[in-house]
């Protein structure tokens, strides 16, 4: 591919689109991640009776925060892959043909 | 037949080496592991030669993303997870579930930040990903060094495990064990018997949930399929001052709980098996699937390593049947699972579960092996020493050779880590790769301005600096070296060496003022286009140029 045609895709909106949702969609998603780990991990670090604590039927609050965010973990890839599939390929075909 | 030579190996072992006096060897459960070895190896071996990959590198016509997503997952859980994960929430209760979640949270990380963008690029090993844009030689010998390391760690992991199997079956001393299945291991490695391409790794995968979903049933079965009262029961059970639900098993202090949980999250990306698994599918999109296909396997498998876990402490707990008068377990601290299945099913499942793990673990060893073999043999042998032009059969020699070192590096690193719980080694691979793999990596793809020096030099400092935190750690320091105190005082060294590759990467990228670091930069927006689109082969000078 020439340098020209580099910059002729990277000047269209659509490139511009496809590189912006896919990175705040990725960043809001990994911050969801993050946000739910670190707050096990801060919570066993600081706070270890909190985990310790009864749930009426059975088990602990830490054992219900491990198995949540597993499910989590589980889950966003799913909704990524949704949202990427419908919307990222449709883009970057768009601009495959429209930059000649 | 490789597999001839190996269970010839086996039937020479029972009676030759058990120990004077000490507990008789368990000839049914010993004749059922044999049995069922031989038929799992025999149907490996099989869907190993139908695989039409071998070692194709390019032009594979593509696997679906279901199908990869399941060698994905068969790549990533390896018996030592089992066994380990299990073995440390029966020794720790609740802090045994942090690697489980943890190992698990790397998986989607790698989707949002890599996996698409890799694929489009469409270099697969750490070494050729960073070698894109910047200078072959420095990038190479660096992803050689580190993916060396990492691969290391990973292997004395399975030997441990596989040791202490041995020791349980067999009544053989652990250092014996450890180089008797370490020698076998490594011979059928040599040659060739499981060549790891994407249908062993979903045989493996297939293999390793269909344990862990039997052993789970079992254990539910038993306690009339009641989750909670396994909770309940398990709460009751674990031994005093330490209680199943609460916090603070191993992971003792607030640092080491985040540096510790970080590494969990942050090494997947950086282990060298993991991007070679995205060359299978043929384009991003499939890319995408495999990884969230993977991500519900293994979150599948280590949902069950919750239950089975639980159920080591209830069922197993320090029964004699299970352990000696000191309470350790016989075979050693990671053979929880194993006993577990011994206590739900007799001598048919603990041998035939001791097999199942003993077969995964060999396709491991063979899968690391490779990776790390092909490493020194392919990145640092042929392009760098050799500049790209190696003479013919020496790569392979090259190949072989350092499958026997690593081999016996990783048999000598077994014996050490005895009595290491194996995710906790596992932990520490995890640990080095988040440090080198996961900073040089996002700044490759994602930030304009990263140069072959910023890079090499990052690269190295977390390296570094990740090995030798490691080794003053308390894990070697003080348990494998024998000294009192242990030099670095927290489980792992991620939170430091993370934040210090990334800000040396920084520092030297942004000082670097040669003509070549401009180029670099430059080169940026061409590679932009290419992860973002996956359209067009940008040219290539410095590869004509034969680098």
């Amino acid at each position: 591919m020439s340098e020209d045609l580099i910059e002729r895709m990277r000047a269209h909106p659509k490139y511009a689109r496809l590189r912006h949702r896919r990175s705040a969609f990725g960043a809001r998603l990994i911050f969801l991640l993050v946000v739910a780990y670190l707050g096990l991990l801060l919570s066993m670090a600081f706070a270890p009776a909190f985990l310790a604590n009864s749930l009426p039927g059975g088990g602990t609050v830490g054992l219900l925060i491990c198995g949540s965010i597993i499910l989590l973990a589980i889950a966003l890839p799913v909704f990524y892959v949704r949202r990427a599939n419908r919307e990222y390929d449709r883009l970057t075909r768009d601009i495959a043909r429209e930059v000649r | 037949m490789p597999i001839v030579v190996f269970c010839l190996g086996l039937l020479w072992v029972s009676p030759a080496w058990a120990e004077p006096g000490s507990v008789p060897l368990n000839i049914p459960a010993i004749g059922w592991f044999v049995a069922s070895v031989v038929v799992l190896l025999s149907v490996m071996t099989h869907i190993a030669r139908q695989s039409r990959e071998g070692q194709q590198w390019a032009g594979a016509p593509g696997v679906s993303g279901f199908r990869n997503g399941l060698a994905i997952a068969g790549d990533y859980i390896t018996a030592a997870s089992m066994l380990g994960i299990s073995a440390a929430v029966h020794g720790y209760g609740f802090d045994g579930l942090v690697y489980a979640v943890g190992f698990l949270t790397g998986w989607p990380l790698v989707l949002f930040l890599f996996a698409e963008r890799l694929r489009n690029l469409g270099r697969y090993s750490f070494a050729d990903v960073v070698s894109y844009r910047f200078s072959a030689v420095p990038v190479r010998a660096l992803a050689a060094t580190s993916t060396l390391v990492v691969v290391l760690f990973y292997l004395s992991a399975q030997m441990v495990g596989a040791g202490q199997l041995f020791v349980l079956l067999f009544n053989l001393p652990y250092a014996h064990a450890q180089l008797l299945v370490g020698g076998l291991l490594i011979l059928y490695v040599l040659i060739g018997g499981m060549p790891a391409t994407t249908g062993v790794q979903v045989a493996k995968a297939i293999l390793l949930l269909g344990s862990a979903s039997t052993l789970a049933f079992l254990i539910l079965e038993r306690l009339d399929g009641s989750l909670l009262a396994l909770f309940a029961r398990a709460e009751h059970y674990l031994a005093a001052g330490v209680g199943a639900m609460s916090p603070g098993g191993f992971l003792t202090d607030p640092v080491s709980v985040v540096s510790f949980g970080l590494a969990l999250m942050l090494g997947t990306a950086g282990l060298p098996h993991v991007l070679m698994r995205f060359l299978m599918v043929p384009d991003a999109k499939e890319a995408r699937r495999s990884v969230a296909w993977a991500t519900g396997w293994i979150g599948m498998f280590y949902l069950l390593t919750f239950i089975i876990g639980f159920g080591a402490i209830v069922l197993v707990g320090h029964r004699l049947v299970f352990a000696n008068e000191g309470g350790e377990l016989l075979g050693g601290g990671n053979m929880a699972a194993v006993h577990l299945a011994a206590a739900l099913g007799g001598d048919v499942l603990l041998g035939v579960f001791a097999a199942a793990t003993f077969v995964t673990i060999l396709a491991v060893v063979a899968g690391l092996t490779l990776s790390g073999a092909s490493a020194v043999a392919h990145d640092f042998y042929a392009r760098v020493i050799c500049r790209g032009k190696p003479k013919p059969r020496a790569e392979l020699w090259v190949s072989r050779g350092t499958t026997l070192l690593l081999g016996i590096a990783a048999i000598f690193l077994g014996v050490l880590f005895e009595h290491h719980n194996i995710a906790f080694i596992v932990a520490l691979a995890f640990g080095i790769a988040a440090s080198v793999g996961f900073p040089v990596l996002s700044a490759t793809l994602l930030w304009r301005g990263c140069t072959t020096r910023g890079a090499v030099a990052g690269g190295c400092v977390g390296l570094v600096s990740a090995v030798v935190l490691t080794i003053a750690s308390r894990a070697i320091w003080v348990d494998v070296l024998g000294f009192a105190e242990p030099l670095f005082p927290y489980a792992s060294p991620v939170l430091f060496t993370v934040p210090a590759a990334f800000g040396v990467l920084w520092l030297v990228s942004v000082t670097d003022r040669t003509a070549r670091a401009k180029e670099e930069c430059a080169a940026f927006p061409a590679q932009e286009v290419r992860i973002e689109t996956g359209l067009g082969v940008v040219a290539r000078r410095r590869e004509a140029k034969g680098e």
